[in-house]
């Protein structure tokens, strides 16, 4: 029998449909990834299957039974993991783990849970204190217990580096030895590759179901594939980048760290980092979740003072002289963080005068930036009710608005859908061929391939520093993904 | 400069006014409630219930009763038999005063000798006791004089009030309530405004920005301040317009008053503001300040009569300066002499709170 059973579901929001007609078999006992960028419906069919939602048309049985109509007889047999874990940040580890404990009427018996998890040394460690990495063993280990038949997992992976992802990972494989049967949601196609089996979703459908490996035998394949389903990605000239103009102020280094410290109390969130990025550099800061990088990249663009040391932007000290050095500088936030009631044009308008631009030429720089980034359809519409491809080309095109010399980005493309991604990275790679100087951060390992030069963060320090090249070198690994584990491996021993 | 301020003020009126929640803060609450509290708020007892416990039955207690009966503001009276009937009225609550009349009250009056008759009130409501208990003394003492006229000199006094003659409770209530919804609605626009963006992320994006911390208050400053100001103008002339207010005063202090009052509250808002996360800690946080502020202004007792460490406290209170000033200028044409002395006190309040949010934005880096 399998799990679940769907067939010809659908689900429409506001006359579009989230799930489109959609019919699917889950295998029992194995791991079945649900593959899709966000907005493919990857979350709405989980909600489906757990009985959250109600469909609007077609049958679902999960586990033999109705999800809609015999909810409380399925509750006990599921393990729901959303994408954002109701963890209550301000209990312990442990206390966390008594009050699901309760909620599902199990005994309070975590010993093998805690090991599993690592998380035995942090049993009283409240949760909002944990990095992201241990946040998402601790849901997990909430989803997990009193043992269910079927785990959903919603997007366990998104914001977590490569190690604690191989860890959840490990995790959720131990348990299916005992007869359960997963269903893990990703936007990593590699991680995808992974699976038992994958459903690859597209604005609401199927474009995919079976074993990865006979889609692609690599990752890389795998990838290549799935972009082929999804009618393939043409690269073109980057017309953004064509637009840009970069003033030349005859600086060797436009970004400097020297000798950044953070300090919080006795812990070291960043010990003593120094680099120096070249004109027209991709310059990626990776690392594993609390490494130290978010916190580099934070005192970079002014954000968080550094205990010692300066940050330097065209020459500047973003300390001392904080509104000149930004105004060389664009800035790209993780989220998505624009004015979300006010309208595209607003947005655009309200960043131009922000950065000092005025009467025609704002006028000139708006409708300039509206075609470049073939914003044109959705002028007047609300920024919050665009979809995410869309909100992401807003949210560079208000930090390119003033035409930076340097741009800093905080995990741009986390959620996006792969062609939307390598549309992304093309024209960040031609705004650096123009001259523009990038600072990036990323938990994508095929991404880290586009910098010129990577630093790779752990503990707080900069534990190697170079091209991809002579990382992977140093690491005797071939993909950026073994580099980053062999090289975090190699420093912890 | 003044482009990146006038940008964040544009922005700042757009998001105000895109925001469904906000637009209702800004016009509903407040007039809805100004005509509310003016029309059934009052300290003013009329049409107060007693019940009467007559052990005379004579011509005089009569007399007495009927004088009471007479005055404006005893309604109903009923009459009782015994003590239990008298504590039964007052214990339902059905009359707040009770009169009782001994049997020597008549044959006392007639010998000329004093008599007492007693005077029981419903203590449970505190305010209103001490207002039917003067309203009876003065009905009783009424006729009083008229049993015994003057044997030689007596003293009768006259009572005037000034600034605002018939007593009438409504003004000094709706020259609060201005001051009061002034101070809800400008503290809710300002707390929301950075605790907001703080939650959205959208802050961040501001600070990476060449804005100064200067350039940002001030673009938080002006929106919400025009928007009050706008506010209580308004209500104001609703006030003269629909309930007869008394404007003595000259328009252009007014108007100057309301802008620095309202200004130390922005302050305060936007300092609230700048300790918060999240916009929940920032409406916990105007609330905390709202009612101690609202309370220690000197609308429901006066400042005088607080404890003097209390009063030490009201000097960091914008609201009470604000309803002195408008109160004085609306009742008696405050002269500027007093009025700059308020004002004062209000822009000092202004410049330590709006220095400190500067402060905490440069802080809250981390």
């Amino acid at each position: 029998m399998n799990t679940v059973e769907i067939k010809n579901l659908t689900k429409i929001f506001d006359d579009v449909p989230a799930v489109d007609n959609l019919s699917l078999n889950i295998k029992k006992g194995e791991i079945t990834g649900l593959i899709g960028a966000d907005g493919a419906g990857k979350t709405t069919l989980m909600r489906l299957i757990t009985g959250l939602m109600i469909a609007d048309s077609g049958e679902i049985s999960t586990l033999g039974l109705n999800p809609a109509a015999d909810k409380a007889k399925l509750n006990p047999k599921i393990g729901y993991m959303p994408q954002k874990f109701g963890l209550y940040e301000d209990l312990t580890v442990i206390e966390n783990l008594n009050f699901y404990a309760d909620l599902k009427n199990t005994a309070h018996d975590f010993k093998k849970m805690l090991e599993f998890t690592d998380l035995d040394k942090f049993q009283h460690r409240l949760a909002g204190k944990l990095s992201g990495g241990m946040k998402q063993k601790l849901g997990l280990a909430c989803a997990l217990l009193g043992t269910p038949d079927f785990l959903v997992l919603d997007e366990p992976s998104v914001g977590v580096d490569p190690i604690s992802r191989r860890e959840l990972m490990k995790l959720v494989k131990e348990y299916l030895n005992e007869g359960m049967s997963v269903l893990w949601s990703t936007a990593y196609l590699d991680e995808a590759h992974s699976f038992d089996t994958a459903v690859v979703l597209d604005r609401g459908k199927v474009i995919f179901e079976g074993r990865p490996f006979s889609l692609g035998a690599t990752s890389k394949a795998f990838e290549a594939e799935i972009i082929k389903l999804m009618g393939g990605y043409k690269k073109e000239e980057s017309l953004i980048a064509k637009s840009v103009t970069v003033q030349d102020y005859g600086l060797e280094f436009t970004v400097e760290a020297c000798n950044l410290v953070k300090k919080y109390g006795d812990f070291y969130a960043v010990k003593d980092n120094t680099f120096c990025i070249k004109k027209g550099e991709i310059f990626g800061l990776l690392g594993p979740n609390g490494a130290g990088k978010s916190t580099s990249f934070k005192m970079m663009c002014g954000l968080s003072a550094p205990t010692q040391g300066t940050a330097r932007i065209m020459g500047t000290d973003i300390l001392a002289q904080p509104s000149k050095a930004r105004s060389h500088l664009g800035y790209m936030a993780q989220k998505f963080s624009l004015y979300e009631k006010l309208t595209v044009g607003q947005n655009l308008e309200f960043f131009a005068g922000v950065y000092g631009l005025a009467g025609k030429a704002k006028e000139e720089r708006i409708n300039g930036s509206i075609q470049v980034f073939g914003l044109e359809e959705y002028v007047d519409r609300k920024s919050g009710e665009l979809p995410l491809g869309y909100k992401q080309r807003l949210s560079l095109a208000c930090a390119l608005i003033h035409n930076p010399p340097v741009l800093f980005l905080d995990e741009p493309t986390s959620g996006v859908d792969v062609l939307t991604r390598m549309d992304f990275w093309n024209h960040i790679t031609s705004l650096a061929a123009k001259g523009v100087t990038i600072l990036i951060t990323t938990h994508f390992m095929d991404e880290a391939e586009f910098c010129d030069r990577i630093s790779l963060f752990y503990r707080g320090e900069a534990i190697a520093v170079g091209t991809p090249d002579e990382l992977k070198r140093k690491a005797h690994a071939d993909t950026m993904e073994e580099t980053f584990v062999n090289l975090i491996r190699s420093q912890s021993k | 400069m003044l482009n990146r301020i006038a940008a964040l003020i544009k922005k700042e009126f757009l998001a105000i006014w895109k925001d469904p929640r906000s637009r209702m803060i800004i016009i509903v609450p407040p007039i809805l409630q100004l005509l509310i509290f003016a029309n059934a708020l009052t300290m003013e007892m009329k049409n107060i219930d007693m019940v009467v416990l007559d052990r005379s039955g004579t011509v005089e207690s009569r007399e007495l009763i009927s004088e009471f009966d007479n005055s404006r503001w005893f309604r109903k009276i009923f009459y009782a038999h015994n003590e239990q009937d008298v504590r039964h009225y007052i214990e339902t609550q059905k009359v707040q005063l009770a009169l009782e009349i001994n049997n020597d009250f008549a044959s006392g009056i007639k010998r000329g000798k004093p008599v007492s008759v007693q005077l029981i009130v419903d203590g449970r409501q505190t305010n209103a006791a001490g207002i039917i208990g003067g309203y009876a003394s003065q009905v009783v003492s009424a006729y009083s004089s008229e049993i015994s006229p003057a044997k030689g000199a007596s003293i009768n006094f006259v009572v005037r009030n000034w600034f605002n003659p018939n007593l009438e409770y409504r003004w000094y209530l709706l020259c609060s309530t201005i001051a009061i919804l002034a101070l809800v609605t400008t503290l809710m626009l300002t707390a929301l405004s950075i605790a907001r963006e703080r939650e959205l992320g959208t802050f961040d994006q501001l600070i990476v920005s060449p804005l100064t911390p200067f350039e940002i208050l001030a673009g938080k400053t002006v929106p919400p301040l025009i928007i009050s100001v706008l506010l209580t103008l308004f209500m104001i002339l609703m006030s003269i317009i629909f309930f007869k207010l008394p404007f003595k005063g000259s328009i252009f202090w007014l108007l100057i008053s309301t802008v620095i009052a309202l200004f130390s509250i922005v302050g305060v808002g936007l300092f609230i503001s700048s300790l918060c996360k999240t916009q929940q800690q920032a409406i916990l946080g105007a609330f905390t300040f709202q009612m101690p502020a609202v309370l220690l202004s000197g609308f429901i007792s006066p400042v005088e009569d607080m404890p003097a460490l209390v009063q030490y406290l009201t000097y960091a209170n914008p609201v009470k300066f604000f309803m002195i000033i408008t109160k004085g200028i609306i009742f008696k044409g405050m002269q500027p002499a007093d009025i700059i002395s308020n004002l004062i006190a209000l822009l000092l309040i202004a410049f330590i709170t709006l220095s400190a949010a500067g402060w905490m934005f440069k802080r809250k880096l981390d």
